[in-house]
C-alpha cells in the first residue's frame, strides 16, 4: 500500500516539477534551521571526544558564600570545597579540576623570534581520567609531577606537529612565557566544540602563577578558581550520585565559619551545566524550556502554513481523484493515511536537503554557533578554527531527530489539508476541475 | 477593481485562507524583528563627537625576569618611568603618528571596561546622574588622537582646559544639560552623593556627547584627569595613537610594527602588539553578544521572508493553473495581459492588506506585554529619541514591514504572473 | 436487487428549495441493463448518485442487493461500494499521475488483496477490455475511448453485481462510444451483471433491455 502512495507521489513529483521544487526547499528550508539548532545542543551534550563520558559526568562549577553582615560572594570553587564535599563520596571514580585562571600565555618556538599565542589549562592528574584523551604518544603528567609541581606539559597533537615536526616531541622542552616545560605526553586535538577541555597546553594546576594548597578567596574557604567535573562509575546511577552530592554540598555549606555556602543546585547533570552562566543565579530551566520550545515553533509553524497552504492547493487540484476513490470505497481513514504518507515522501526529500542546508549553515558559521545561546560570547582564540569532525554530524542521534522534525513537519503541515480533502462530499469532489 | 478583487478574496476564502494566516504570522513576527533594526539603525545614525579611524592601541610589555635579556637593573620604579617616558617620545616621533595618548584600560574606546561615575551637582543636589568615566593622562592629548569635537563639530584639544587642578573634570554635553540645565557649566561642582566632601570635581569644559557603542545612544560621560606612575604603567596604561591619514592602514601598521619592535626595547619593556580600535570594538560587540544579536535576528528575517515568498509563489503558481479559463475568460472580454498580471499581484498585496489589520492588534498586545526591546534606553534619560515616540515608531516600522512584504510578494508573485499573463486565450479556455 | 422507494430528494439553500427527485419507485432485478433518460437537470445523475451510495435521500429507502443502505456510517459505506458497486464516470476520472495498471487496480487497494493478485486482476480484467499493451502508460497519453474502456475495467476489477455507469459515452464520438457500450453489453451477458446507465443516446437506450425516463424530478412512465 505505501509504496503505492510513494509512487504516485514520485510521479506527481516528476509532473509538477517547480511546485514540488518550492515545497521541498519550503521543507528544507525549516528542518535546515531547526536541525542547526538541534546538532549544536547535541554537540553540546553528546559523548564527544575528548568527553566522551558527559553522560557519566557532574559538574559544579559555581557556587555563592552569604555573610552574616548579609553580603553575598560568587565565584568558582575551591580545591578545600570540592575535596570535602565530593571526594568522598560512594560511586565516584575521579575528579577532574580545570583551573579558571586563564592569561595570556606565548610561546617561544626555539629559533623563531615570533611568539605563538597558544591556549593553556591548568588541570589536575584525574582530568585525564575523566576526559579520556587518546594520547599518541608519552603519558600524562603523574601524581608525583603534579605534587611536586614539576614543569611538565600535555600539548596538543598540532602544536607537536608545528614546533618539532615529526621528530618525537616527549621529553623535549617547550618554553612558555620564557619558562622551559619537559613535554611528557601528546594528545589528539580536542574540538573547540569542547570548549571547556579544549587546549592546546595543558599543565598541572600546581604550577599556576600565585598556586597555593588550599587557598580560597578571601578566605571565603570555599570559592576558589576551579570547576569540578565528576565521574561516576559506571554502576552507579547518577540521579542517586546527584542527590548525595548535593547533600554533601548542604552539610558542607553549615560547617563554615561565620557564613554559608551554596551550590545553587549544583553538581548539575551535563546537560545542565551548559546553562550555568552566572554564579550566583541558578538557571531558569522553565524559562529556558520556553525559550527555545517558542524557537522550534516558529521554526515549524512558519512553515508548516505555508505548507499546509500548498498541500491544500494541490488536494484541491486532486479532489476527482478523491472523489473516485471513495467512489470505490476508500474510507476517510484510508485516504488521509494515504495523502499523509505521500505528503511524507515530499517532505523527507525535503528532510534530506535541509539536514545538507544545515551542515553548510554550521560549516558557515562555525566561528560563533556554538555559542548562539551565551550571554557574553568567547573570541576564538588566534589561529584556531572551530572544527566539526564528522561523527559529530553524521551519527544515527542526529538522523533521528531529523527524521522525528520531518514527521512532525509533516504532521503539521499534511493533517489539515488531508482531513479538508477526504471529508468533502463525494459528488463534490467528482465534479471538481 | 479593488472591490472586486476583494469580492472575489472573499468568495475564495477556503483557498485563501492558508496564505492570509501565513502572511499575518510573517507580518507579527517580520515587524518584531524590523522594530530590532530599526532601533539599532536609528541609534547608529546619532551622531558620536569622536573618531575611531585610524586610532591604534599599542600594547607594551616587559620581558619576565626568565626571559634571557632580562636587567634586573631596570626594574625599579624610578627606570621603569624614564623607560616608559622614554618610549612613549619614541612613539610620539615616529613619522607616521599624528598623536598620542596615554589612558587607564578602563577607558579603551570600544572596550569592553566600564568606569562608572555617579555625581550630583552642588548647586541643586536634585540633579544627579550616573555615566562613565575616561580617565586619561593630561600630559597627552586623549582628544586629539580620537577626534573629539564640541556638540557644534569643533575640534577640541586637551589643551584648552586647565589641567592644574586635580579635581579637574571635562564634562560631556548631555551631562551640561542633566546638571546644569540652565547656566554656565565651568566652574561648577559636581559630588558624589555618597561622599560629596571626599569626592567632587571643578567643571572646566563641555565637549561633544559620545555613545560607548555605536549600537547604543549618547551617555553621560565624565573626563577625568589619571597619570601614568610606575605604580600603574604595567597593570593599567594603555598607549592610543592617531595614524596620519594619508598613511594606509595596513601600511601604517606594518611599518609601525617593523620599525617600533626595535625601537621600543626600552629597559625591559617590548612591543607586544598593535591593533585598531575599529577592531576592539567589533571583538567587544561580538563579546556582548550582539554581533550574535544582529545575525540571529538577520537569520530569522530571511527565514520570513523565503517562507513568504516560496507559499505566495506556490499558492499562486496552483491558482493559476486552476484559474486557467478565469484568465481566458477575462482575456476574452478585453483584459491587457499586463491587467492580468496586475490584477494577480493586486490580489497578493490586497491579502497583505488584509492580513496586516489583525497583525497589528496582535503587535499592540505584544507591545503592551512590554516584548518590545528598546536597545540602549536609559533610565531617567533627559533627551527623548525617536523610538520613545510608541505610537509613531510603531506606524514606522509597520510601515517598513509593509514594504518588505510587499516586495517579497510582488517579486513572488511575478514569476507566476507572467506565465499566466502570456497564456493564449484561447488556450487557456480550452482547457480541462 | 435493487429497490427504491418513496424515493425524494431535495436541495436546500438558504433562499431556495430545489426539488431533484420526487415519489421515486423503481425496482432493477438482477441481469437487468437498466438506462435512464432524460434531458439534462431532470434528476438522472442525482438518482444515480443515490444508488451509488454517494449522495443521501432526503427521504425514502434504497435497498440494494437485499441491504438497507440508511443507517450504514461511513465505513460501512465505503466497504459496501468497494465490493457491490462499479462506477465509470462520463468524465473517466482517471488518475493522471498513475499509470493504468495502477488505475485499474485501484478498488483493490482498499480490500485486502496482496500485491501480486492484484497485478494479476488487473492484468486480466484489462485483457478483457482490450488494453493489456498498454499497461504502462498514463491516461494522458491515450485516447477518449481507450480512457473509458481503463474506467471500465477499473469498475469490474472487483468483480461487483452492479456497474453504474453516468453517460458513459458523453465524452466520446460515435466510432468510440460503440466501442464502450459493446464491453458493457458483454459484461451484462456473459458475465451477468446488473448495469445502470445514464444516456442522452436515444439509440443507446434501445439496445439496453427497459428504459426509464425522467424529466423534472418525476419518473415519466
Amino acid at each position: 500500500m505505501l509504496k503505492v502512495y510513494f509512487k504516485q507521489a514520485w510521479n506527481l513529483i516528476r509532473q509538477e516539477r517547480l511546485f514540488s521544487l518550492i515545497y521541498i526547499v519550503g521543507t528544507g528550508l525549516s528542518v535546515s534551521m531547526v536541525m542547526v539548532l538541534s546538532i549544536v545542543f547535541y554537540m553540546k551534550v553528546a559523548n564527544i571526544y575528548p568527553e566522551t563520558n558527559r553522560d557519566r559526568i557532574l559538574v559544579a562549577k559555581s557556587g555563592m558564600v552569604s555573610f552574616e553582615n548579609g553580603r553575598n560572594s560568587s565565584s568558582s570553587l575551591s580545591e578545600g570545597m570540592i575535596n570535602t564535599c565530593f571526594a568522598s563520596l560512594d560511586g565516584v571514580e575521579a575528579i577532574a579540576l580545570i583551573s579558571r585562571k586563564d592569561g595570556e600565555f606565548l610561546l617561544q618556538p626555539e629559533g623563531d623570534p615570533v611568539q605563538l599565542p597558544v591556549t593553556v589549562k591548568y588541570v589536575n592528574t584525574d582530568f585525564w581520567k575523566v576526559f579520556p584523551f587518546r594520547f599518541i604518544d608519552g603519558k600524562p603528567f603523574t601524581d608525583a609531577d603534579q605534587q611536586s609541581a614539576i614543569r611538565t606539559a600535555v600539548i596538543a597533537e598540532s602544536l607537536s606537529r608545528r614546533l618539532f615536526g615529526k621528530d618525537e616531541a616527549v621529553g623535549k622542552y617547550i618554553s612558555l612565557n620564557f619558562r622551559s616545560y619537559r613535554v611528557c605526553g601528546i594528545v589528539k586535538d580536542a574540538s573547540l566544540v569542547t570548549r571547556e577541555t579544549y587546549s592546546l597546553i595543558w599543565l598541572p594546576y600546581t604550577l599556576a602563577d600565585g598556586y597555593q594548597p588550599n587557598s580560597s578567596f578571601y578566605n571565603t574557604e570555599a570559592l576558589g578558581e576551579f570547576s569540578a567535573y565528576i565521574l561516576a562509575s559506571k554502576d552507579k546511577n547518577l540521579a542517586d550520585l546527584k542527590k548525595e552530592a548535593e547533600a554533601a554540598v548542604e552539610r558542607y555549606g553549615k560547617t563554615l565559619h561565620d557564613k554559608t555556602f551554596t551550590a545553587l543546585g549544583q553538581p548539575d547533570y551535563y546537560w545542565q551545566s551548559i546553562f550555568r552562566f552566572w554564579s550566583n543565579s541558578r538557571p531558569e530551566y522553565g524559562k529556558l524550556v520556553l525559550q527555545y520550545g517558542l524557537v522550534l515553533l516558529i521554526l515549524l509553524l512558519v512553515p508548516a502554513v505555508s505548507l499546509s497552504g500548498m498541500t491544500d492547493s494541490r488536494m484541491e487540484r486532486r479532489l476527482a481523484e478523491m472523489g473516485v476513490r471513495r467512489a470505490f470505497g476508500a474510507p476517510v481513514t484510508t485516504l488521509m493515511v494515504q495523502v499523509i504518507s505521500e505528503n511524507f515522501l515530499f517532505t523527507v526529500l525535503g528532510g534530506v536537503f535541509g539536514l545538507l542546508l544545515s551542515y553548510l549553515l554550521l560549516y558557515l558559521s562555525r566561528s560563533w554557533i556554538m555559542q548562539l545561546d551565551a550571554t557574553f560570547v568567547d573570541v576564538l582564540p588566534e589561529g584556531a578554527d572551530v572544527v566539526f569532525s564528522p561523527s559529530m554530524l553524521v551519527n544515527y542521534q542526529v538522523f533521528g531527530i531529523t527524521l522525528f522534525v520531518c514527521f512532525l513537519l509533516n504532521l503539521l503541515s499534511a493533517l489539515i489539508p488531508a482531513w479538508r480533502a477526504s471529508h468533502r462530499q463525494i459528488i463534490y469532489s467528482l465534479n471538481a476541475k | 477593481m479593488l472591490k472586486h478583487i476583494f469580492k472575489q478574496l472573499w468568495n475564495r476564502k477556503r483557498a485563501n485562507i492558508w496564505i492570509g494566516v501565513e502572511l499575518l504570522l510573517v507580518f507579527c513576527l517580520l515587524w518584531y524583528i524590523v522594530d530590532y533594526f530599526f532601533v539599532l539603525e536609528y541609534n547608529k545614525s546619532l551622531h558620536s563627537c569622536r573618531d575611531m579611524d585610524h586610532t591604534w592601541q599599542v600594547e607594551v610589555a616587559l620581558l619576565p625576569p626568565e626571559h634571557s635579556e632580562y636587567q634586573p637593573g631596570e626594574s625599579d620604579s624610578t627606570a621603569l618611568e624614564d623607560n616608559c617616558y622614554r618610549l612613549l617620545d619614541r612613539i610620539r616621533g615616529y613619522k607616521g603618528v599624528e598623536a598620542l595618548a596615554v589612558l587607564s584600560n578602563w577607558s579603551t574606546p570600544g572596550g569592553g571596561g566600564y568606569y562608572g561615575d555617579w555625581f550630583r551637582s552642588r548647586k541643586d543636589t536634585t540633579r544627579s546622574g550616573h555615566g562613565q568615566a575616561i580617565l586619561f593622562d593630561p600630559r597627552t592629548d586623549f582628544f586629539k588622537v580620537f577626534r573629539y569635537t564640541t556638540k557644534e563639530g569643533k575640534p577640541v584639544s586637551v589643551d584648552d582646559f586647565d589641567w592644574a587642578d586635580p579635581k579637574s573634570v571635562i564634562i560631556g554635553n548631555m551631562a551640561k544639560e542633566t546638571f546644569f540645565p540652565d547656566g554656565d557649566a565651568i566652574g561648577q561642582i559636581l559630588e558624589s552623593p555618597e561622599k560629596p566632601d571626599e569626592w567632587n570635581f571643578v567643571v572646566k569644559g563641555v565637549v561633544g556627547d559620545i555613545k560607548r557603542f555605536d549600537y547604543e545612544r549618547p551617555q553621560l560621560t565624565f573626563y577625568r584627569a589619571w597619570r601614568a606612575t610606575a605604580d600603574n604603567i604595567t597593570e593599567e596604561m594603555e598607549i592610543a595613537v592617531r595614524s596620519r591619514e594619508s598613511i594606509p592602514d595596513k601600511q601604517f601598521l606594518q611599518d609601525f610594527k617593523q620599525t617600533m619592535s626595535r625601537e621600543l626595547r626600552v629597559g625591559n619593556f617590548y612591543l607586544k602588539g598593535v591593533k585598531s580600535y575599529n577592531q576592539i570594538n567589533k571583538d567587544t560587540d561580538f563579546e556582548f553578544g550582539q554581533t550574535n544579536n544582529v545575525r540571529i535576528r538577520t537569520a530569522f528575517l530571511l527565514f520570513f521572508l523565503i517562507n513568504i515568498m516560496l507559499c505566495v509563489m506556490g499558492t499562486f503558481w496552483y491558482r493559476i493553473r486552476m484559474r486557467r479559463d478565469e484568465i481566458g475568460l477575462r482575456m476574452a472580454m478585453g483584459s491587457t495581459r499586463t491587467g492580468i498580471r496586475k490584477l494577480l499581484i493586486l490580489e497578493g498585496l490586497c491579502l497583505l492588506a488584509i492580513a496586516s489589520l489583525p497583525g497589528m492588534l496582535i503587535e499592540i498586545q505584544l507591545i503592551y506585554a512590554g516584548l518590545i526591546e528598546t536597545i540602549g534606553k536609559q533610565n531617567n534619560q533627559l533627551v527623548t529619541y525617536l523610538p520613545d515616540h510608541v505610537v509613531l515608531r510603531f506606524i514606522l516600522t509597520n510601515c517598513l514591514t509593509w514594504v518588505l512584504l510587499a516586495i517579497a510578494i510582488v517579486a513572488a508573485i511575478w514569476l507566476p504572473a507572467d506565465k499566466a499573463a502570456k497564456m493564449e486565450p484561447a488556450d487557456a479556455l480550452h482547457y480541462e | 436487487m435493487i429497490t427504491l422507494t418513496n424515493l425524494e430528494k431535495i436541495y436546500r439553500t438558504k433562499e431556495i428549495e430545489t426539488v431533484a427527485l420526487e415519489n421515486v419507485n423503481l425496482t432493477v432485478d438482477k441481469g437487468e441493463f437498466l438506462s435512464i433518460m432524460g434531458p439534462s437537470g431532470c434528476g438522472k445523475s442525482t438518482l444515480l448518485n443515490i444508488i451509488g451510495l454517494l449522495d443521501a435521500p432526503t427521504s425514502g429507502t434504497v435497498e440494494i442487493a437485499g441491504t438497507y443502505t440508511a443507517n450504514m456510517n461511513d465505513k460501512q459505506l465505503a466497504m459496501f461500494r468497494n465490493q457491490k458497486l462499479g462506477f465509470v464516470f462520463q468524465s473517466f476520472h482517471l488518475i493522471n499521475s498513475l499509470n493504468v495498471l495502477d488505475n485499474v487496480e485501484l478498488p483493490l487497494l482498499y480490500r485486502k488483496v496482496s500485491a501480486k493478485e492484484r497485478r494479476v486482476a488487473a492484468e486480466a480484467v484489462l485483457e478483457k477490455v482490450g488494453l493489456s499493451h498498454r499497461m504502462r502508460h498514463f491516461p494522458t497519453q491515450l485516447s477518449g475511448g481507450q480512457c473509458q474502456r481503463v474506467a471500465i475495467a477499473r469498475a469490474i476489477v472487483g468483480n461487483p453485481d452492479i456497474i453504474l455507469a453516468d453517460e458513459p459515452t458523453g465524452n466520446l464520438d460515435s466510432k468510440m462510444g460503440a466501442e464502450v457500450m459493446d464491453l458493457l453489453h458483454k459484461l451484462n451477458k456473459e458475465d451477468g451483471r446488473t448495469i445502470v446507465m445514464v444516456t442522452h443516446n436515444e439509440e443507446q437506450a434501445k439496445q439496453t433491455s427497459r428504459t426509464v425516463r425522467f424529466f423534472d424530478g418525476r419518473q415519466v412512465m
